[in-house]
């Protein structure tokens, strides 16, 4: 092995956690990530020749991830597969149980409350999406996002601000359904 | 009064919503990352072609265009120098100094090259 790969599996180590977990985000599935992963960094190692270090490394990953899943996306639109939500995939179902304690019933409801954001995370556009998981999951600047998805500041605040109120009224219509039909059930 | 802050619609209620939004948007999902992920990927990085780097000598090139103008610099005014003048002489002089200077350089840079 060289000593030039052997740094390159340093940057995977030091990354790899961002990128799976901003993959799962994006896609909203944890089904097939680890090939999305490693075709993120396949692209980066391609592409490093061409990195001149005007930008954090971690700026130009963001650009290859956010172009990962959007193919991600557009296979999917192909082959006309439903978007499964990461939370439905949760490897240790015992995981998804309350914890016995005082508090079980909360968790559970903070539990059902971020399947419910997931899901509607998914229903956003792609830009929506990913400008709002760089932003809050990534603690991302608007100008560290700009600069990764190649848009002006000002389309990247316009796109933050569209997608949280998005976000905030579909939830908002969900527990109104969800409401609506606990309110039959108990007639 | 605290049912009425609590009731959906209300600007308590949709602060709190807001911030429970923000709160599930801040947590990052916990990925399973396989162990040997890394250095599986390192096992399947295609080859790098080896760079081959031609000199282009520019330097060396610009050094005898310069001994070539000096040469001819020194032969026109060698009958001049020769009189009595001490600026034409002190002319000739740095001309010659520099030629012989450039000479050396040269001599010794394609004697370290020959090395290698």
């Amino acid at each position: 092995m060289h000593a030039a790969d052997t740094s390159f599996e340093q940057i995977v180590r030091d990354h790899q956690t961002m990128v799976f977990s901003t993959l799962i985000r994006l896609t909203g599935s944890r089904e097939h990530v680890d090939d999305l992963a490693q075709e993120v960094f396949l692209r980066l190692y391609r592409a490093l020749p061409a990195f001149r270090g005007e930008a954090l490394l971690s700026t130009y990953l963001y650009r290859i991830i956010a172009n990962v899943a959007q193919d991600e996306w557009k296979r999917r639109r192909r082959d006309d597969r439903p978007l499964v939500s990461f939370s439905e995939e949760e490897s240790d179902w015992e995981d998804r149980l309350p914890h016995p304690g005082p508090d079980a019933e909360q968790q559970f409801a903070e539990k059902q409350f971020r399947y419910s954001v997931e899901q509607q995370l998914q229903l956003l556009s792609p830009i929506e999406r990913t400008i709002l998981v760089l932003y809050h999951q990534e603690e991302r600047s608007y100008e560290q996002i700009a600069l990764s998805l190649k848009l002006p500041i000002g389309t990247v605040r316009t796109h933050l601000h569209r997608g949280r109120k998005k976000l905030r009224q579909g939830i908002q219509r969900q527990q109104e359904m969800e409401r609506g039909s606990a309110w039959q059930k108990t007639r | 009064m605290a049912e009425d802050k609590m009731k959906p619609g209300s600007d308590f209620a949709l602060n709190l919503l807001e911030k429970r939004i923000l709160l599930a948007l801040e947590t990052a999902p916990r990925p399973e990352i396989p162990a040997d992920f890394a250095a599986r990927i390192a096992r399947q990085l295609p080859p790098r072609p080896a760079i081959v780097l031609t000199p282009k000598r520019n330097g060396q090139r610009a050094a005898v265009a310069c001994l070539v103008v000096l040469l001819g610099l020194m032969l026109a005014f060698a009958h001049r120098a020769a009189g009595t003048s001490l600026y034409w002489f002190s002319l000739e002089s740095i001309f010659c100094a520099q030629f012989a200077l450039l000479a050396v350089w040269l001599v010794a840079r394609s004697y370290s090259a020959s090395l290698f």
